[in-house]
């Protein structure tokens, strides 16, 4: 959905969206979403209303209620020789790609895209995760390796894999995979039914001295884990994607392991990991 | 100083397993940022576990507690190449195997672990008492170095079954070999005489629940200048009495005692023998021995210590499943 980058233009319309999600629209309204226009022509900044100021209550609104993609028409009809950008967040820009179809395919064919607040992105599905740093400004995906968040996707999954002898994996096994990563990426405290086992260096179910064990290999690495399970065993990679803040990776793996349906949705995040949302 | 330390407070009983009588809270605002998250995973905070006592068979057992107690580094800073050390500190209150000094925690972090003796104020002057309710049955055991009389009334309270049946000692004292032949004089079937005997013994100490109606012995107590001896008589019979000297106790003491012996939810207590030193100790009083090291104010200043039953004082107030 990248679109072209351009350099930023003296003169444009742009058609900024509020911070809030935009709402499927009635009677041949795809989405109504609260949105302004601005016109930026010989180095003024403008605000623009379609259909003029109207009634007192439209004048004092400070983001009317705008259908879509009709907007879209008002404001190529009336600037037709400026171009044009959309300015929105990207959980927005998922939004309408998911519910607005027509009106996202227009946002991508016939405007400049321009992402409002930086965040980082998480898309999970059926085969698997992609993690990105979108910046804010033209819309742009910088994709990053996150092996953690592979690994928790398939723990809620239920795919972490079959063993070196090929045996394939219990759910008790990705259940202490599971608790184990939201005690030390989340919680920061092991679960009363985790035991640490510190002469194996190693985390187990309580009670269950047969069972799996998780681990740790400091040859590999800081992080490194090992699942032993009787003579077999498999390596996990549980190394967060670089440059990434804390909080965020904290928050993108307690959203994998701990939402309901673990699969087709996206999460953004802006870099504080406080502002956390989805894109249902 | 040193406040924040995760401190807890453990007693060995004669199996040698470790006895937690009390430890820091684990606190759930432990890292800023986010709403604790573990208040929504529906096994956690459960009261019956918060108060359970917990009885560790082996160090493995410690430091698995232990390390339930302290947060978990940031998996980040384990990255860093960060050492990681964190201090710990185990204050055992009765005499146990020593403990390993440093322990690998998780994420390659390792656990400092300090451990110190009784608090002075307890060292020598009570006795830790492990009602029937206590994980692994009943037990008794001195507190530091106490003067023989304590120790004899520690017998003698375990002889007349306020501990609860079977209760056992840590120590030796030789209330058995003194008992026995007595007894064996007294014949007519050994269980019944020991029974006798237990109930003679709660008469002289004043237990009601124990001395349940006259039996075929008497007991009493006569005190003295410098301690107390507990007498048993037959009935109609010249024959030898038994005697055995011990330290004095106060009635109301005992009372507490019997109380203590039902209570699921605070097992452990301090016998408390008061009395200027030099003088000779009386049992004064019965206290809970969580509620007894909450209260402390030093040991809340020099360890940073956060009692787990306080919470009105504690600093962190989200207190967690700490016991299995």
């Amino acid at each position: 959905m990248s679109a072209a980058a351009a350099p930023p233009a003296e003169e444009f319309v742009e058609i900024v969206l509020a911070r809030e999600h935009a709402q499927v629209g009635s009677a041949g309204v795809e989405a109504v979403a609260r949105a302004r226009v601005v016109v930026q022509r010989a180095g003024r900044r403008e605000r623009w209303r379609s259909g003029g100021v109207g009634t007192l209550e439209r004048a004092l609104e400070a983001w009317p209620r705008e259908p879509f993609p009709d907007l879209l028409d008002t404001v190529e009809r009336t600037f037709a020789d400026l171009p044009s950008r959309v300015a929105l967040t990207a959980d927005q820009l998922a939004w309408f790609a998911r519910h607005a179809p027509a009106t996202f395919r227009r946002f991508v064919d016939d405007h400049v895209l321009v992402q409002r607040d930086a965040c980082y992105a998480l898309v999970r599905g059926s085969a698997g995760v992609r993690f990105a740093w979108r910046p804010a400004g033209p819309v742009r995906v910088d994709a990053r390796a996150a092996p953690l968040f592979e690994l928790a996707h398939a723990v809620a999954l239920g795919r972490l894999g079959t063993l070196d002898g090929g045996a394939a994996l219990d759910a008790e096994a990705h259940a202490l995979v599971r608790d184990a990563l939201l005690a030390l990426w989340v919680h920061g405290r092991l679960p009363a039914d985790v035991e640490w086992l510190a002469s194996a260096r190693a985390l187990g179910r309580r009670g269950a001295r047969d069972g799996a064990r998780l681990v740790e290999d400091p040859e590999r690495g800081p992080l490194a884990l090992r699942l032993e399970s009787g003579e077999r065993s498999l390596d996990l990679d549980q190394t967060p994607p670089a440059d990434t803040p804390a909080a965020v990776v904290r928050v993108a793996v307690a959203w994998l392991l701990e939402s309901d349906a673990p699969t087709g949705d996206e999460l953004f995040v802006d870099p504080s990991g406080q502002h956390a949302r989805t894109s249902a | 100083m040193n406040s924040g330390r995760p401190t807890v407070v453990v007693a060995t009983d004669p199996d040698g397993a470790l006895h937690v009588l009390a430890s820091s809270v684990r606190s759930g605002a432990a890292r800023a940022g986010l709403a604790d998250l573990d208040a929504r995973r529906p096994s956690s905070g459960a009261l019956g576990d918060l108060f359970a006592p917990t009885r560790l068979r082996s160090e493995e057992d410690l430091v698995d507690f232990l390390v339930h107690l302290a947060p978990l580094r940031a998996p980040h800073a384990a990255l860093c190449g960060d050492e990681g050390e964190l201090d710990v500190v185990v204050r055992h209150v009765t005499r146990g195997a020593a403990l390993p000094s440093v322990v690998p925690a998780p994420l390659g972090r390792r656990l400092v672990v300090h451990t110190s003796g009784p608090p002075a104020e307890l060292d020598g002057r009570a006795l830790l008492f492990a009602s029937e309710r206590a994980p692994g049955g009943p037990w008794w055991a001195p507190i530091g170095d106490v003067p023989f009389d304590v120790l004899a009334l520690g017998a003698l309270l375990e002889a007349a079954g306020l501990f609860g049946r079977g209760a056992r000692a840590s120590v030796a004292t030789p209330f058995e070999e003194h008992a026995g032949p007595w007894l064996a004089d007294v014949g007519a079937g050994l269980d019944d005489a020991a029974r006798a005997f237990a109930a003679a013994l709660g008469e002289a100490l004043l237990v009601e629940p124990v001395a349940t109606g006259p039996g075929p012995l008497r007991g009493r107590a006569v005190e003295g200048d410098d301690g107390a001896r507990v007498v048993v008589t037959r009935p109609g019979h010249d024959g030898p009495a038994f005697e055995w000297p011990c330290a004095r106790w106060f009635a109301p003491a005992i009372v507490d005692i019997g109380v203590a012996s039902s209570d699921a939810l605070a097992p452990y207590r301090f016998l408390l023998f008061d009395g200027p030193r030099g003088h000779p100790p009386v049992l004064t009083r019965a206290v809970g021995a969580r509620r007894w090291i909450a209260s402390r104010d030093d040991l809340r200043a020099v360890e940073g210590f956060a009692p787990s039953t306080a919470p009105s004082t504690a600093p962190n107030t989200a207190p967690e499943e700490l016991a299995r």
